[in-house]
């Protein structure tokens, strides 16, 4: 198992000069563009897992639009 | 060792009470959401919240300052999920209103002026509150997403109040709408008779001025071929 550790912390150093793999913070989710998602669960062809993210821009926009909407 | 796995044990509890609070708002935002769709930035906040409890469980000497970042992100991903709860439901809210007018909504349902409208003005505030504090970062403990989740109860209320409503508030503005209809009708039918009225009016009076300048004109060639007869006759060479 270290020596799997140790493998990919060297493949990170060569691929992106990381040395200290604590430093790493996960890659930003979607937040445009790619945001549909599904699975290869499917009968025919009905994909059972399937959906969309709303992105980060389209919660800000519904955000301002409830800010800003006209109370009757 | 043990010490230290009874402190995070403790603190992680203490937490536990929030994560439970901030998930039931995802799992609202996102059944309330119309299109059903996941939002992406409290999933974002969440998965930055577990990286802390491990490395906090991991480094006993940072558990105080991980386990505070861990609190941190549960906080965002509350944030995160309300404003999308509350701008939904708000939006919701407002469109289900929005058709009736101020009269039928201070008669059937007048808890909307005095509960409401003035909640949903906060609420807005708050969002405006929690945008703010994104653009300038600051976040901590003393504003917990706690004080933010009773405001989520508050909206569900609020909608089911609402729905509860819309039957009277139709019944009432369908009956306003046959009100209108049936006065637009009788002021409708009103002009039309004044209308009449006046087409009779003018007609007869100008028959009247017709029948004035007729018996004028008669009267002026009536009497002009028997002056000019006179005058005929006085010249005439019989007469002479």
């Amino acid at each position: 198992m270290k020596d799997c550790l140790e493998r990919v912390e060297s493949a990170l150093e060569i691929k992106n000069g990381v040395k200290d793999v604590e430093s790493l913070d996960y890659m930003a989710l979607p937040v445009g563009g790619k945001e549909l998602y599904n699975s290869s669960l499917s009968i025919g062809n009905i994909n059972l897992i399937a959906g969309r993210f709303k992105t980060l821009k389209e919660g800000i926009e519904l955000r301002e639009k409830f800010l800003n909407i006209a109370l009757p | 060792m043990e010490q230290f796995a009874l402190t995070y044990l403790k603190e992680v509890k203490e937490l536990y009470e929030i994560y439970g609070k901030v998930k039931l708002a995802i799992i609202y935002a996102e059944n309330f959401d119309p299109k059903q769709e996941l939002y992406i930035a409290p999933i974002n906040q969440l998965r930055s919240s577990l990286d802390h409890f491990f490395k906090a469980a991991a480094h006993p000497d940072d558990m105080e300052y991980e386990l505070k970042e861990a609190k941190e992100h549960l906080d965002r991903a509350g944030y995160d999920a309300f404003e999308i709860f509350a701008s939904n439901l708000g939006i919701i809210i407002v469109e289900k209103l929005n058709k009736y007018s101020t009269e039928t909504l201070t008669t059937i349902f007048p808890d909307y002026y005095k509960i409401i409208k003035p909640k949903l003005i906060e609420i807005r505030a708050n969002l405006g509150e929690i945008r703010k504090r994104k653009k300038t970062s600051v976040n901590g403990n003393n504003d917990s997403f706690n004080s933010y989740f009773s405001q989520i109860e508050v909206l569900l209320n609020f909608d089911k109040n609402v729905d509860y409503s819309i039957p009277a508030l139709e019944e009432y503005h369908q009956k306003k709408l046959k009100e209108d209809i049936e006065i637009q009708k009788k002021a409708k039918k009103e002009r039309q008779r004044d209308r009449f009225f006046n087409v009779v009016f003018v007609g007869i009076i100008a028959a009247i001025i017709s029948g004035i300048l007729v018996w004028a004109v008669t009267t002026h060639f009536q009497k002009s071929p028997t002056s000019s007869t006179t005058t005929n006759t006085t010249n005439s060479p019989v007469s002479r």
